[in-house]
């Protein structure tokens, strides 16, 4: 295997280190390569280089990208090409020229920036933190790293699958009553 | 499993692209009709699309203190590029180096700093395992105090027992016992697969390192940690501080 192809994997366990790594490792030639071909704002650059890698580690969790057809340089610098274009698309601007990087498939972000939706995910995300461990790990393992319940009951050292798969249900019904009640309030309040 | 466990099982599956294409027009069809099911398929969508804003959220903050720990180290570089006299930069370069491999490698204040911030659980919860030579007797023995003892029948129990919870108490165990280095030794073991004890492995390694004067392993465990939610997250930030400025 070689180190890319390890790295890989090593995201896909949902290696931070790794994250770190890849965010080491390409972050001069993407913030060069943007702000000479985009003439991004350096700030601008780290911003979108950010978001890039987040979305690269997701394909990767998702599994729409197990093995590198094209090298992992490419394949980041795909991704960073579509959210750069679509950052200037929101800001007006217009980009006319040419850039070397190829398109590669990736999947649609399933979020939006609809502010009532932020206000949202930002109540769900005090609720996920107050959930705490192991309930808060588990539903992030199974929703977000897309664990199967058989990896989520040998890394949480759960009896078997059942017994796993008893203790997300309970994890979630806590975090959806958590997330309902305070939106009704919140709502109520206003 | 009751019914409402059945449908979010399914919605889940659904909305992991797992269901086969009958299944798939059938759920449709579902949605289409069911009033009940499509307040359930709208819930879980919601959870999916907080969990992965929550994600993104830590994973930002972490990356942006990646990016600041950089720019940092890039504008001390082109300050010194630029600097009046370069000679003067490279004597401070110089003491600056000293100075840091004095707080970070030797760290005389490491024991201070460790006696501190180490706080070892009192006792240990019994884990669920039946059979001879459980670590519940060692949990037993940890609980009385009987560190030696403790640390003895949890090797015994490691055999039987890999599980990251034994390695993690006998870590903690032979911190109590002074044992640094075999300490370290286990709770790299913990922390080299995913389990919920990661956090707390990672805060007692940083720990081990610290009393072992072995500061530059120490650094990454606790900016890892300080960027975290974990609880140790505030003690992580305080300790890499106190490191930092030599207090």
């Amino acid at each position: 295997m070689n180190q890319e192809q390890e790295i890989l994997e090593e995201l896909s366990q949902g290696s931070r280190e790794a994250l770190t790594k890849i965010y080491k490792d390409y972050r001069q030639p993407f913030i060069h390569w943007s702000v000479s071909t985009y003439a991004l704002s350096t700030d601008d650059a780290k911003d979108l280089y950010q978001t890039t890698v987040i979305l690269f580690y997701e394909n990767v969790l998702n599994k729409k990208l197990t093995t590198l057809n094209s090298s992992l340089k490419t394949y980041l610098f795909a991704i960073g090409k579509n959210k750069i274009r679509e950052h200037l698309r929101k800001t007006g601007k217009t980009f006319i020229g040419l850039d070397s990087v190829p398109d590669q498939p990736y999947y649609d972000d399933i979020l939006t920036d609809d502010d009532t939706d932020k206000k949202s995910y930002a109540i769900f995300k005090k609720c996920l933190d107050a959930l705490g461990d192991p309930c808060k790990n588990v539903l992030v393992s199974f929703y977000y790293k897309n664990f199967t319940m058989a990896e989520i009951a040998d890394a949480f050292d759960y009896k078997n699958e059942a017994t796993a798969k008893n203790s997300k249900y309970k994890c979630l019904q806590r975090l959806k009553a958590c997330f309902f009640n305070t939106i009704n309030q919140s709502d109520g309040q206003n | 499993m009751d019914a409402r466990e059945k449908y979010i099982e399914q919605i889940d599956r659904f909305l992991c692209g797992e269901l086969s294409e009958t299944e798939e027009r059938e759920y449709r069809l579902r949605l289409k009709n069911d009033k009940a099911f499509k307040k359930l398929h709208d819930e879980q969508v919601m959870v999916k699309k907080g969990i992965t804003y929550a994600q993104r959220s830590e994973l930002k903050k972490h990356l942006s203190y990646v990016e600041a720990q950089i720019s940092e180290k890039d504008n001390t570089a082109t300050a010194s590029a630029w600097s009046y006299s370069r000679i003067a930069a490279g004597l401070l370069l110089l003491i600056g180096i000293i100075s840091a491999i004095y707080i970070f490698s030797t760290g005389p204040h490491s024991p201070g700093l460790y006696d501190r911030y180490f706080s070892p659980p009192a006792t240990f919860a019994p884990l669920p395992v039946r059979g001879p030579a459980t670590p519940n007797d060692a949990i037993r023995a940890y609980n009385m105090g009987d560190f030696e003892e403790a640390d003895r029948l949890f090797r015994a129990s490691i055999d039987r027992q890999a599980d990251y919870r034994v390695l993690y108490y006998r870590g903690i165990t032979n911190m109590r016992l002074k044992n640094y280095g075999i300490a370290i030794d286990l709770l790299q073991q913990v922390l080299a697969k995913n389990n919920d004890l990661q956090p707390d492995a990672r805060w007692h390694l940083a720990l081990s390192y610290l009393v072992q004067g072995q500061n530059q392993q120490v650094i990454p465990l606790l900016q890892e940690l300080a960027t975290s939610d974990s609880q140790y997250q505030s003690n992580a930030v305080q300790l890499l501080e106190e490191l930092r400025t030599g207090r």
